[in-house]
């Protein structure tokens, strides 16, 4: 009655072992996800730049439209806790940069904009909010995580990618857009410049 | 056994990458209140209270308070007899010269847990009139294959003070017990609309594992209850959901435990839940459960030494089986009042449980809670 | 309902968590799995294992009281790709 079940611990250890294995693959983060993109098909910059974004103003735009700035494109959704944890720090980033020719977007994948608008309402959130729903930028990039964030430089190219929200990612990311609005424009006549 | 599992543990832990991962969730104080009503006429009233907010960095802190106060009512019935009654927190009451007297009890559980990305690590304190227990425990669970796959590996080990109160018949003095526990679990996601979980959980427990306070009548007399003080108690479960286009979604469990006492057992779940409207739902539940009785149990020892020296006179050692049937009413305020910002911190709840088993027992549960988000 | 022989229980539950570990690999689900956008409904509360883990534990314990087994409930979370 006391016999200690024998073979328990070598079953445990199996089972470490094909846990570990499984480990051995690394997962892709959203940066990674967006880049393998564009190894693909040669343009994630051409996808997120054509694609129309609806905004819940009711406005609609695309990414090309505001090339001249540096935007940060964070996609995010209600139903993630870490999104809706960076979503108020992305907000503070956005009030600093807006009047240095740079801006935040916050593209919604939820599938109701109802839930985006109330968010968004709740937070008072001052930077431009689309909503895009699962099935459109998200899908067409194969988005594998959220958040994922992407750093557009002036001339619309992805200069930087993270599908993390911690606070050590959150910091290296507005360090990047410090960067970037400090290098001068390639192209200082550029139609586009000064953005909306 | 315990080394080996430590062994594990450090192995998979030194696999990982340590950088911690936010957990997003905002501060929020859970306030519950629970009633229990049985067949026996016993009261449980509990109140719960957890809180949960992040701390520096990544780190979450959460503490849980319950406070439970039970009343047994007053039995006729002789010292030690096995109608001694447990209650939901398995208080017992010593039956000495004031039996016939509602015995009141009351308990406090204390437990604090701190997370840091992939691991948590908590403590639980335990107290009332006649038992102190403790507990420390830590779990590591880890995203494999884009998030597709969860791994879970928890354990504890828990070490308890058992102080029988005074009773002329007890023959038991003070006692400890202790339990390791370890639990692996791996949920997988299978589409965008179901997700299964399968586990596997094992303890140890030794020490006092009787109630103090019990007889059992064998060979024409009433002798003091013996089980032994070793039971390895282990299961198996999955759990399957399934979402439904009609903002439903369908819950099924199986859980198969055994242990080394010689119980044997199935337990067989099922939920339903649905949304009324959008930020408020009911689930239905019922559960079935049936289980073989322990080797040693009989409703009728021959001699004081029962069997293989052991005696039980606690109907959870005999063939058993129950029923459970559940309703489940949530709200979120955050969606049905988004535009207070007062009330759209609230999440209320309202539980009702019937259960009944094949010894002609029977028990309601009823539980309300509100949750404050800040 | 028959009882399993406990030998053969205990066979199954090892075969089932490592059934568990192995599944993706063998159904080819891990290739591509399930996307981060599509798991708006696997997040919601109806749903997800940790909406109910307290109320779980709270029953375990009770039914523990009433019962001669226990467990049933362990594990920690996943599957929304939040990072």
């Amino acid at each position: 009655m006391t016999r200690t079940q024998p073979g328990i611990i070598p079953r445990v250890v199996l089972l470490a072992a094909c846990a570990a294995a499984l480990a051995a693959g690394s997962p892709a983060r959203a940066g990674d996800a967006v880049a393998a993109y564009s190894a693909a098909n040669g343009s994630a910059e051409a996808t997120l730049g054509r694609h129309t974004l609806r905004m819940l103003d009711g406005s609609s735009t695309t990414l090309a439209e505001m090339r001249g700035q540096v935007v940060v494109v964070n996609f995010w959704a209600t139903w993630c806790a870490p999104c809706r944890r960076e979503l108020p720090r992305l907000d503070a980033l956005h009030r600093e940069i807006r009047t240095q020719g740079a801006r935040v977007v916050a593209v919604s994948i939820d599938q109701n904009a109802d839930n985006a608008r109330r968010f968004a309402r709740a937070g008072r959130l001052s930077m431009p909010v689309a909503h895009d729903g699962p099935e459109g930028l998200a899908r067409e990039l194969d988005l594998r995580h959220v958040p994922a964030t992407v750093v557009l430089d002036r001339d619309g190219r992805i200069a930087w990618s993270t599908g993390r929200s911690d606070d050590a990612e959150l910091a290296k990311l507005e360090s990047v857009v410090r960067r970037l609005l400090g290098a001068v424009p390639v192209v200082a006549d550029d139609p586009n410049g000064g953005g909306r | 056994m315990g080394r080996g599992l430590v062994a594990v543990l450090l192995g998979v832990c030194a696999a990982s990458p340590s950088a911690a991962q936010a957990t997003g969730d905002p501060a929020a104080v859970n306030g519950l209140f629970r009633l229990f009503v049985d067949s026996k006429h016993v009261l449980v009233r509990s109140l719960v209270q957890d809180y949960s907010m992040p701390v520096a960095g990544d780190v979450n802190l959460t503490l849980h308070w319950n406070n439970e106060h039970v009343t047994i009512p007053g039995v006729s019935a002789p010292v030690g007899s096995p109608e001694a009654i447990d209650a939901i927190t398995t208080a017992s009451r010593p039956i000495s010269g004031d039996a016939y007297q509602d015995y009141e009890k009351v308990r406090n559980e204390l437990e604090g847990q701190v997370t840091r990305g992939p691991v948590a690590v908590g403590y639980y304190y335990s107290m009332e009139s006649d038992y102190v227990g403790q507990q420390v425990s830590a779990t590591y669970n880890r995203d494999l294959r884009d998030d597709q796959l969860n791994l879970s590996f928890g354990t504890s080990w828990g070490w308890d003070d058992i102080l029988p109160l005074e009773n002329q018949r007890s023959t038991t003095a003070a006692s400890t017990k202790n339990t390791l526990h370890w639990n692996a679990v791996a949920t997988q996601l299978l589409s965008p609309t179901s997700v299964v979980r399968f586990g596997v959980e094992y303890n140890h427990v030794s020490g006092l594992q009787h109630n103090p306070y019990r007889l059992v009548y064998a060979g024409g007399t009433t002798v003091p209850e013996r089980h032994p003080d070793s039971r390895e108690r282990r299961d198996a479960f999955v759990k399957f959901h399934q979402y439904l286009s009609n903002r439903s979604s369908l819950q099924f469990d199986y859980r198969i435990y055994d242990d080394d006492w010689g119980v044997l057992s199935h337990e067989i779940a099922g939920g339903l839940s649905q949304y009324v409207t959008r930020g408020f739902y009911a689930r239905y539940q019922y559960r079935w459960y049936r289980q073989s009785s322990a080797n040693f149990w009989s409703d009728d020892y021959t001699t004081t030494q029962g069997i293989d020296g052991y005696l039980t006179g606690d109907y959870r050692m005999s063939p058993l089986s129950s029923h459970l049937f559940g309703l489940s009413l949530n709200a979120d305020l955050s969606v049905l009042a988004p535009d207070s910002p007062t009330l759209r911190r609230f999440a209320l709840t309202f539980d009702y449980e019937r259960y009944f088993n094949n010894e002609n027992y029977s028990a309601d549960i009823l539980e309300t809670g509100v949750e404050f988000r800040f | 309902m028959k009882i399993m022989k406990r030998a053969s229980w205990r066979r199954a539950a090892w075969l089932l968590l490592a059934a568990a570990l192995c599944a993706p690999s063998l159904t080819g689900c891990a290739a591509k799995g399930v996307a981060a956008y599509q798991r708006e409904n696997l997040a919601d509360p109806i749903m997800a294992f940790q909406t109910r883990a307290k109320k779980d534990a709270r029953r375990v314990r009770a039914l523990e009281a009433r019962e001669g087994s226990t467990g049933g409930i362990g594990g920690e979370g996943g599957g929304c790709a939040c990072k």
